[in-house]
């Protein structure tokens, strides 16, 4: 059963008078509690994919459907509603609150939704990420105070925070030294097992590409590759 | 709403400069706002004080008139309009004297008078060798306080003399005050005592009449700066006299429809173009007795007699200042139940156009207010932008993450609520001490608008809970208002600005 399906998704952007075609007619299915790598160049069409897939970008015509469920006329609220409750977003810039500390970066997403956790259950989930994510010595700390890569595990805990059904992650090692990016991937693919959430992640790195169980492969804006755990997939969806 | 609270009290914190910057502004406004307040309050509060104090008492009584009555005669277009007399005088008089919180009642009348040099006397009807001989001296014009010996100084107990005596019951004459009493000297080239003359003629709409009386006593300025300098006080019969009231006075004749049909006619020609008006008798004027026919006068003498009841007003001195509103409420509906034609107001009622100063001030201090609003507003305005601007990745991850538009809209509500209230009270500290300072310094006025704005001689601002409460509610309003722009672009901005670095 597909969690996420897109159909004949395209995606064209207006440089001035020139027509720019990202993504040119793209369909494809992931299987909920998969860990897909989508790679692919620069110019490919990755971080327009998951921007359409996160429910931030809309598709210029074709369908994203989200469990079982047709974005493309969804009213903002509506859409803003998913977001929170079904997606959780990895950025590659971190994009953590600078005001706010660890904790309360991670405790965030749970203040701006409508449903609302027993203060009591709250902070244990939360000390429970953050123990998840290796941070516990730095949760009173603020993001200018932690390296690229405990900013990343912070952005990792806080997509976790609301217990969305899927994990977008738009380069999340790009910003990241080989080491780190590599700790990064292990520790999202230590997630994706524990939690059963569905991880998707946008790359151009090999070597992290192959931890993926789904990979899609990207060239100018069009799928070239499609394959899960070895066996190549269908555009449509079973 | 805790949470809300936090971010937004840490982005304040976080962008510091724009906040000090608005926070400035805003602090600056409150500081503008109460002090401004405060020495509105002080002038108002020294007008009130003095007025109610030395001339006004807490409540006037007056008739009916056209235009708005007070101690200084109605005010009207050609400003001759006659100060109506008080109908039903002691029924009021004695209502008012049995009602709770009334202390004090008293009657008086009011009239313009004009000092007269004794060459001048004989010429006083002629209007125009007066007008003439008014220019240069503005002491040789008076406003006179009739009053009622009796009760005056009971409403009045701290009216003073620095010369002479007040009246006894039945004794005519003037007081001065020293001023004035100077200023008549020079116009009159002569110096004055107490016991001297004054030869006055009346100049109200009611017609000419010149008195002679003495100066009983020099009285001590009580209001200087919001007074006029030419107040005099006098016996209520010469204030009668000159001002015309008579007891024929409010006497109408009563004519028919022809003899109105006379007045009415434009053709002269054809009142006398009747071959019968005029007949041809036999002359035999030496039988005439002129004697009998016009000989009797006692119906003129009569209606031209002083009216020995007739007041323009009852001043009222109530226990508590702050009951006024609700004896002024009791008596006007005495007066509409019992149909006379009367009416009751406030000091302000009765200052006249002596205590339009202090709206004037009100006014232009609200005018000020405004343009002030206005300017932070648009400071505000313009800085709230520039920060949305710089935040746009912030917000734009804030939607990404599941934020609705309300979310976004309420954090800069928390957040200009917040400027606005911790900015507005350090304003309001701040009014506290420049205000202690100011009154410390014991800033003297030195000229009369100076002292018509300080509400006395010494600039005497007051902060009150009211001024602070209104200052504070405005500046939050302005803040809120600021915010809506500002607010309207960083709704604007989409998720995906979230991944967009600039």
């Amino acid at each position: 059963m597909p969690i996420i399906s897109l159909e004949n998704v395209k995606k064209t952007y207006y440089l001035g008078k020139v027509e720019v075609e990202a993504v040119k007619g793209v369909s494809f299915c992931i299987e909920k509690g998969d860990f897909i790598s989508i790679a692919g160049p620069s110019g490919s069409g990755k971080t327009t994919i998951l921007n359409m897939i996160g429910l931030i970008d809309k598709p210029t015509s074709g369908e994203v459907i989200i469990d079982d469920k047709p974005t493309s006329k969804l009213s903002d609220r509506e859409l803003t509603k998913m977001r929170h409750q079904v997606l959780g977003f990895i950025f590659q810039s971190f994009n953590l609150i600078p005001v706010l500390n660890v904790w309360e970066n991670i405790e965030f997403p749970l203040l701006i939704g409508e449903t609302r956790i027993a203060p009591q259950e709250k902070k244990e989930w939360i000390d429970h990420l953050i123990e998840e994510v290796g941070l516990t010595e730095w949760k009173k700390h603020k993001p200018n105070e932690l390296s690229g890569g405990q900013r990343q595990r912070v952005a990792i805990a806080r997509a976790l925070v609301t217990r969305p059904y899927i994990v977008l992650a738009d380069e999340p090692t790009a910003n990241l030294d080989s080491k780190t990016g590599e700790q990064i991937i292990e520790l999202m693919k230590k997630i994706n097992s524990e939690l059963d959430t569905t991880f998707i992640f946008s790359t151009h790195d090999a070597k992290i590409v192959s931890i993926a169980d789904h990979i899609i492969r990207l060239k100018d804006g069009e799928v070239i590759e499609n394959v899960r755990k070895g066996e190549p997939q269908p555009a449509e969806c079973r | 709403m805790r949470g809300l609270l936090r971010i937004a009290f840490r982005n304040l914190f976080e962008h510091r400069a724009k906040s000090i910057i608005i926070g400035i502004l805003l602090s600056l406004g409150v500081v503008i706002l109460v002090l401004g307040s405060a020495v509105h309050n002080g002038m108002a509060n020294g007008i009130e004080r003095s007025f109610t104090k030395n001339y006004t008492a807490d409540i006037i009584i007056t008739g009916i008139a056209e235009g708005p009555v007070s101690l200084f005669g109605v005010a009207s277009a050609g400003g001759l309009a006659k100060t109506p007399t008080l109908p039903e005088y002691e029924k009021i008089l004695t209502y008012a004297s049995s009602m709770k919180h009334v202390a004090a009642v008293t009657g008086m009348a009011s009239t313009f008078g004009i000092a007269q040099k004794e060459e001048q006397t004989a010429n006083a009807e002629n209007q125009e060798q007066t007008d003439d001989t008014m220019e240069g001296n503005p002491f040789q014009i008076f406003y006179l306080f009739g009053v009622d010996t009796l009760q005056y100084r009971n409403v009045f107990p701290d009216f003073s003399l620095r010369e002479g005596n007040f009246f006894e019951p039945g004794m005519r004459g003037i007081i001065l005050n020293a001023k004035q009493k100077e200023g008549l000297e020079k116009y009159l080239k002569k110096s004055l005592a107490i016991g001297n003359e004054l030869v006055i003629q009346g100049a109200s709409s009611g017609g000419v009449k010149i008195v002679r009386i003495p100066i009983i006593g020099i009285y001590e300025i009580k209001a200087e700066g919001y007074t006029p300098d030419q107040l005099a006080y006098c016996d209520i019969d010469t204030v009668r006299i000159l001002d015309n009231m008579t007891i024929g006075a409010n006497i109408e004749v009563q004519l028919s429809s022809e003899q109105k049909a006379i007045f009415e006619t434009t053709n002269y020609d054809d009142l006398f173009s009747d071959s019968n008006t005029f007949i041809t008798t036999n002359s035999n004027t030496g039988s005439v007795d002129y004697e009998n026919i016009l000989g009797d006068t006692s119906l003129r003498e009569e209606l031209n007699k002083v009216d020995t009841g007739a007041w323009h007003f009852i001043l009222i001195r109530t226990d508590k200042p702050d009951v006024a509103p609700a004896v002024i409420k009791e008596l006007n509906t005495f007066f509409k139940d019992n149909n006379i034609a009367a009416q009751a107001g406030d000091w302000k009622a009765a200052a006249g156009e002596f205590a339009q100063s202090v709206d004037i001030f009100g006014t232009v201090l609200f005018v000020g207010i405004i343009i002030l609003a206005f300017v932070v507003v648009v400071i505000i305005m313009n800085t709230l932008v520039v920060s949305v601007i710089e935040r746009t990745t912030e917000i734009g991850t804030i939607r990404a993450l599941g934020a609705s538009r309300s979310f976004v809209r309420r954090l800069f509500f928390t957040e200009t609520l917040l400027l606005s209230l911790i900015f507005g009270s350090i304003g309001i500290v701040l009014s506290y001490i420049v205000n202690t300072i100011i009154r410390s310094l014991n800033i003297k006025a030195g000229n009369r608008i100076l002292e018509l704005l300080f509400g006395g001689p010494v600039l005497s601002p007051i902060i009150t809970g009211g001024t602070v409460a209104t200052a504070l509610i405005i500046i939050v309003l302005v803040g809120i208002v600021a915010h809506f722009y500002p607010v309207s672009v960083a709704l604007r901005i989409e998720p995906i600005r979230a991944i967009q670095t600039d």
